[in-house]
């Protein structure tokens, strides 16, 4: 597998206070890899500069073997091609489900998009709420409809700030499912940011644990909680 | 229990200052002993009343508030995008000089214009002396007005713009870069383009100075016209009917339409910077000619004339005029100290109710002269020792520029208040308590603000204080106008440059107020 993402000697500072104080990341393609830590941590902050929604006072970004961002180069989000799930969802509140869809999709094609709109909407399970706004929607279903959005995108690299937060037991393992599904089919490299060590046991195959700025460990989420694991199980 | 209390006694306030004088008015007017077999008398004087060269007026000041409305409306919608998300160099500093005209009463930008285009005017006579120019139209009359209220759409919106979610916006990037602006920066802020288009229909649809220095007849001059000149009080009132029934009309159509937008709110204390926008090098430079004419036509030009007008007599008129300047010193921090107060009372109760807020907006639509001699009628008629005193010129300023102050508020006011709020009154019952310790420090910035916002717009106001005036009692801006009246240019012009030196250096009190908070 080759490497998708590349962070080295990431650097920022928020007033005056390091948060990320030179993060070395390597993620390979078709990786779920979650990036685990305490609120206020900055895996918020890692997961957007890689989205180039926030530049790092210092450090490169490589993206499928490009750089990206460094002190002289800096691509606009918009041409990473990224998809990316926030934590709020960040459904516009002002657009129906079609319209969320065409929004993306209109970049993407010219032609079939009606096609392309149903295609996604079988996918994630909408079809009857095409002009169903936000506020119209359930908690499961706004998801879903976040999910689709970032499937219209046809990016390869899924960025998720901690999606499920909010979300109870059952919708949670609904959405899960329907992550890791969408990722085997077409093979994404998924970013997964959580603060819940079950959550991201689940969905991520590689993480990293950000403390005090720096990653701290890295490794397969099983073994390094293991300890957790046993003393919950006990 | 104290909290109930207070929030009936403001609302008391609110209906006794504000509402009372005016239903007296009408009420005394059209029902002198509360009868109603009046009506059809009255239903007759209605009809009788407007003939066809009045409706031919009032679709003219139509066609100049909408015309405004909307020019102003496109204007700031455009300078908000572009100063609050794209990444163009210094600016804030352009915020600050491109709000400044809104300070400057119109009729100050009417005088300057008039002094660089006007029959006299400097730059006819000097330039082009045949040059077939006529700006006695209701076409300047539009520019003009544009010119003065462009700020206040561009501030409405950038508080919308400011406001609004930041993922919003980044998801937007993500997904379809190019469709941003049109499919989800524009409709989210739509409903402060339509705020800031009603506030400016409203205010210049009861504009009646700047089109009478055009010699354009619009309807509220014609409403003057029956007060000053005909001294016919209940066809004046008749008159102004049709504007309130107008701008309750417009302020139902607003409330019926952010009824059904959850996500709307004018408050805002989350100020996040959104650079979104990369503008190249060709774009920057169309950007920057944009703000510069904006700036040249409203600013340069007007101060510039001003300046050249006052002829070196500008100690002279100061002299001449310091009664005045006191006297407007001290209606002006008496008025911005009680319309600060009420207004953060006001918004304080009422920041959940838009109905009630739009209502309270509504005196906006009254032109000055009808709620001069609303106040005069009602207080003239009450024992209470207001009635030709500096206190009726104080109600006078109330009822005109209160709303602007609870919309100071509205943007100042923290969002994350009704947790404060309430976890203050956990620990303490004492509701003043929690004003004075928690809510008041927290809003010192909305405070300040409202303050020299208000204390500016009172040290320009004209339409309301030379009908209320105590006898002998002037203010610097009736001075201005009665010199006007006598034909001394010079000392206009440097009573206009004092009264504008003043403004602007309380603008930048409140700018370093504002940045503070910020």
């Amino acid at each position: 597998m080759n490497e998708i993402i590349k962070l080295e000697s990431i650097r920022k500072r928020f007033n005056g206070k390091e948060v990320l104080s030179g993060i070395n990341l390597k993620i390979k393609s078709g990786e779920r890899f979650g990036i685990f830590g305490p609120s206020g941590c900055g895996k918020t902050t890692l997961l957007r500069i890689i989205a180039g929604l926030e530049k790092p006072d210092d450090g490169r970004v490589y993206l499928r073997g490009k750089e990206v961002t460094s002190n002289k180069i800096f691509v606009p989000p918009e041409k990473r091609n990224i998809s990316f799930i926030f934590q709020d969802l960040a459904l516009w509140p002002h657009m129906s489900v079609k319209e969320h869809l065409e929004f993306v999709l209109s970049n993407k094609i010219r032609k079939n998009l009606k096609k392309e709109i149903e295609r996604v909407l079988k996918i994630i399970k909408l079809t009857g709420h095409l002009n169903s706004k936000p506020e119209e929607l359930s908690g499961g279903e706004k998801q879903r409809l976040a999910i689709g959005r970032a499937i219209a995108q046809r990016s390869d690299i899924f960025l998720l700030d901690e999606p499920l937060s909010s979300l109870d037991f059952f919708l949670k393992k609904e959405m899960k499912n329907l992550l890791l599904k969408l990722q085997k089919r077409y093979k994404l490299t998924i970013v997964y940011v959580a603060h819940d060590i079950f959550e991201i046991i689940d969905m991520c195959n590689r993480i990293a644990v950000i403390e005090n700025g720096k990653i701290s460990k890295i490794g397969h989420p099983r073994k390094l909680f293991k300890n957790q694991i046993m003393n919950l199980k006990v | 229990m104290y909290k109930k209390l207070f929030n009936y006694f403001i609302y008391f306030l609110l209906f006794t200052l504000i509402f009372l004088p005016i239903i007296y008015l009408f009420v005394s007017i059209f029902f002198p002993n509360l009868k109603l077999t009046n009506l059809y008398s009255l239903w007759n004087y209605i009809i009788f009343s407007f003939d066809s060269r009045l409706i031919s007026i009032f679709s003219k000041t139509l066609l100049v508030g909408f015309s405004v409305s909307i020019i102003s409306g496109i204007v700031g919608l455009v300078l908000a995008i572009i100063l609050e998300c794209s990444n163009l160099s210094y600016r804030n500093f352009f915020k600050f000089l491109l709000f400044i005209p809104f300070l400057i009463p119109p009729y100050l930008l009417t005088f300057s214009w008039l002094a660089f285009l006007g029959k006299r005017g400097t730059f006819v006579n000097i330039t082009f002396p045949n040059l077939p120019l006529n700006i006695y139209s209701p076409l300047t009359v539009v520019v003009l007005l544009s010119l003065s209220f462009y700020p206040i759409s561009m501030f409405i919106i950038s508080l919308g713009l400011k406001n609004m979610d930041r993922n919003l916006i980044d998801a937007g990037r993500l997904s379809n870069s190019k469709k941003l602006i049109r499919k989800v920066v524009i409709p989210l802020v739509k409903p402060h383009f339509l705020i800031s288009c009603f506030f400016v229909f409203v205010l210049s649809i009861s504009e009646y100075v700047v089109p009478s220095f055009l010699r354009v007849n619009v309807y509220p001059a014609e409403i003057f016209a029956q007060l000053a000149a005909f001294y016919n009080l209940r066809r004046a009132i008749v008159y102004s009917l049709p504007l309130i029934a107008l701008a309750l009309f417009v302020s139902g159509l607003l409330f019926l339409y952010f009824r059904k937008k959850s996500f709307v709110t004018l408050s805002t204390y989350y100020r996040e910077k959104k650079e979104f926008i990369r503008l190249e090098k060709h774009h920057k430079a169309l950007a920057y000619f944009f703000i510069l004419l904006l700036l040249s036509l409203s600013l340069l030009v007007p101060a510039s004339m001003i300046i050249i007008e006052s002829e070196l007599s500008f100690f002279n008129a100061v002299v001449f005029a310091k009664e005045s300047i006191l006297n407007s010193l001290l209606t002006a921090s008496l008025g911005a100290t009680l319309i600060t107060l009420l207004g953060f009372f006001t918004y304080y109760f009422l920041k959940d109710n838009n109905l009630l807020m739009l209502i309270i907006a509504f005196p906006l639509a009254i032109a000055s002269p009808v709620i001069g001699t609303s106040l005069i009628n009602f207080y003239n008629n009450l024992s209470l020792p207001i009635y030709g005193t500096i206190l009726i010129v104080l109600l006078g300023y109330l009822l005109r520029f209160l709303p602007f102050s609870i919309f100071i508020f509205a943007a100042f006011f923290p969002q994350i208040s009704s947790t404060i709020e309430e976890s203050a009154r956990l620990c303490s019952p004492n509701f003043f308590k929690t004003i004075y310790k928690i809510i008041l420090p927290l809003n010192k910035g909305g405070f300040l603000s409202s303050f020299i916002i208000i204390f500016i717009f009172c040290l320009g106001e004209i339409g309301v204080t030379q009908m209320v005036s105590p006898p002998g009692f002037q203010t610097l801006p009736i001075r201005i106008e009665t010199l006007m009246h006598y034909g001394n240019y010079s000392y206009v012009a440097s009573l206009s440059l004092f009264l504008l030196l003043f403004i602007f250096f309380f603008y930048i009190l409140y700018w370093l107020v504002y940045r503070k908070h910020e």
